[in-house]
């Protein structure tokens, strides 16, 4: 230890994990006694990093790398020729859009930590994205999710619209919180799914594991906490709350595995929800069949004139494909 | 490089030519930016899944989609949810990634490789051997001892080598330290 000195050998050897424990706690403390000594390893830190992507990447052989490409594109569509009509189901739900709204945009860097990230899908559509913190969120059809947080606030905050299910990364210090209209959900770790039913003014929020406080926005007063495996209905006209308990909970998020399962369900319910994925109008011509209840499971990629089929085998109604539409009407 | 609108709207058309420049243009730095999280190999193939995705669905991309900013993003949610490469070993390293972050996650830093040509020029000043013991003193797995042993020096000899080097870089580069390393410089202080 007597001959340890810090200069440019010795905090470079640091940053490249070289150096003994109280060689390590030396430097350390170095580290914290002054900006000037902050500065000087962060910029010898930079300095690396840039070597480190100069080293990584000096073999790469770019025309090589489009070659490859190109082979594998060509092999690849004669592959797909065969399966194409199965896929055009699966084709819509794999756009993923995730686009970065502000960040590599912005110029200036006050621009750059005040603008979201956002994360969105079409109809049909569903994504997966990794929010800044490290929270992975996955949407489903039609829906928004704004992430807003700059690296050195301590608030996450985030507005959605739609279904979203969470897995918020753990961080004690910094909460995260979930806007979607009027409902404030705070968690700090956890795992959750949101669900917007705007034409019936309701929310449901469905947890997982972990802990959750749930509120009007900014009234949080009255806020309930939900344990795992309960549901909360939020009315977003009268701000009602209803906590119940939930068993079947790991079904709310049946659909990031693109899983439909219905249980007793309505015809009506089971309507609603083929709407929400597939871009095509069911309508009742008989408004008694939209009490009849089925139970069964299917994937998104199915197709909903596979699902209809199978809902049919039942005998219980009939249905025609009519251009666009389809019509459910009685036997 | 031609706007947004007009690359969005060669490639939809299918225009092979206007797809190869692109993969000139991005493909190594996004391998470059890659490899912040994965190391090369998984990099490349990331990348190369990526611009493969981009042909196959070039119909459905929308003009005002920036494709820096898609190529991007997808290159790094690929990237984090791949292995992680860099183990934040404590909260210095925490601190240093966190005040550079913004810098590092930016494509322009990749895409106009500014800072890494003058890197490249600082580093041709040297004497060869000073260059190429600094250079595999991060190669991976690469020790001191080990780089000594390859080169047939002392340890010393290296130390010195990536000691001298890394003045001389801090002094070629000081007009580009950015507002940032302020940032780290007086927290706390």
């Amino acid at each position: 230890m007597a001959d340890f000195e810090i200069n440019e050998e010795t905090l470079a050897a640091y940053l490249s994990g070289e150096l003994d424990a109280e060689q390590r706690a030396a430097v350390e403390a170095w580290y914290d006694a002054s900006p000037a000594n902050r500065r000087r390893l962060g910029e010898i830190y930079r300095l690396l990093y840039l070597n480190d992507r100069i080293n990584d990447t000096a073999r790469i052989d770019v025309e090589k790398a489009y070659e490859n490409c190109r082979t594998r594109l060509r092999e690849r569509s004669r592959r797909s020729m065969w399966i194409r009509s199965l896929k055009r189901v699966t084709a819509a739900a794999a756009v993923v859009v995730v686009l970065l709204a502000g960040g590599w945009m912005a110029r200036s860097s006050v621009e750059r930590l005040t603008q979201p990230v956002v994360v969105y899908t079409q109809v049909g559509e569903r994504s997966q994205a990794v929010l800044p913190d490290g929270t992975k969120v996955w949407l489903n059809s039609s829906s928004r999710v704004e992430y807003a947080a700059s690296f050195f606030s301590r608030k996450r905050r985030v507005k959605m619209e739609g279904e979203a299910y969470f897995e918020v990364a753990h961080d004690r210090h910094a909460p995260f919180v979930v806007t979607t209209n009027g409902l404030d959900i705070r968690v700090l770790g956890t795992r959750f799914n949101i669900r917007n039913d705007e034409d019936k003014h309701l929310i449901t929020t469905v947890l997982l594991e972990g802990s959750v406080e749930a509120s009007a926005t900014d009234e949080r007063g009255s806020a309930l906490r939900l344990r795992p495996s309960q549901q909360l209905l939020f009315d977003t006209d009268t701000k009602n709350m209803q906590l119940t308990d939930i068993p079947t909970a790991e079904r709310s998020i049946n659909w990031i595995y693109g899983r439909f399962s219905f249980e007793h369900n309505t015809l009506e319910e089971i309507v609603e929800e083929l709407n929400r994925y597939y871009n095509v109008d069911i309508h009742f011509k008989d408004d008694a069949l939209r009490q009849l209840r089925f139970s069964g499971d299917f994937q998104v990629e199915d197709g909903i004139y596979h699902i209809m089929s199978v809902l049919q085998l039942t005998y219980k109604f009939n249905y025609r494909i009519v251009d666009n539409d389809i019509e459910i009407y009685a036997n | 490089m031609q706007d947004n609108r007009t690359i969005v709207r060669l490639l939809r058309a299918g225009d092979e030519d206007c797809y190869h420049a692109l993969f000139r243009r991005y493909y190594k730095p996004l391998c470059t930016y890659a490899t912040r999280f994965v190391t090369l190999d998984r990099a490349e193939e990331l990348v190369q899944d990526t611009m493969m995705w981009l042909w196959e669905h070039r119909t459905t991309l929308l003009p005002e989609m920036p494709l820096k900013s898609l190529l991007f993003t997808i290159v790094k949610n690929k990237s984090i949810n791949s292995a992680s490469r860099h183990t934040v070993r404590n909260r210095i390293f925490r601190e240093l990634a966190q005040t550079c972050e913004e810098e590092f996650d930016d494509p322009d830093f990749y895409l106009e490789g500014e800072l890494m040509r003058r890197l490249n020029e600082a580093l041709d000043k040297l004497p060869a051997e000073f260059r190429q013991t600094f250079r595999m003193h991060r190669l991976e797995g690469m020790t001191h001892r080990e780089i000594a042993a390859a080169l047939h020096v002392s340890p010393q000899t290296v130390n010195y080598r990536i000691g001298q080097t890394v003045r001389l870089l801090r002094e070629e580069l000081r007009e580009y330290w950015p507002l940032i390393a302020l940032v780290l410089g007086s927290r706390l202080s």
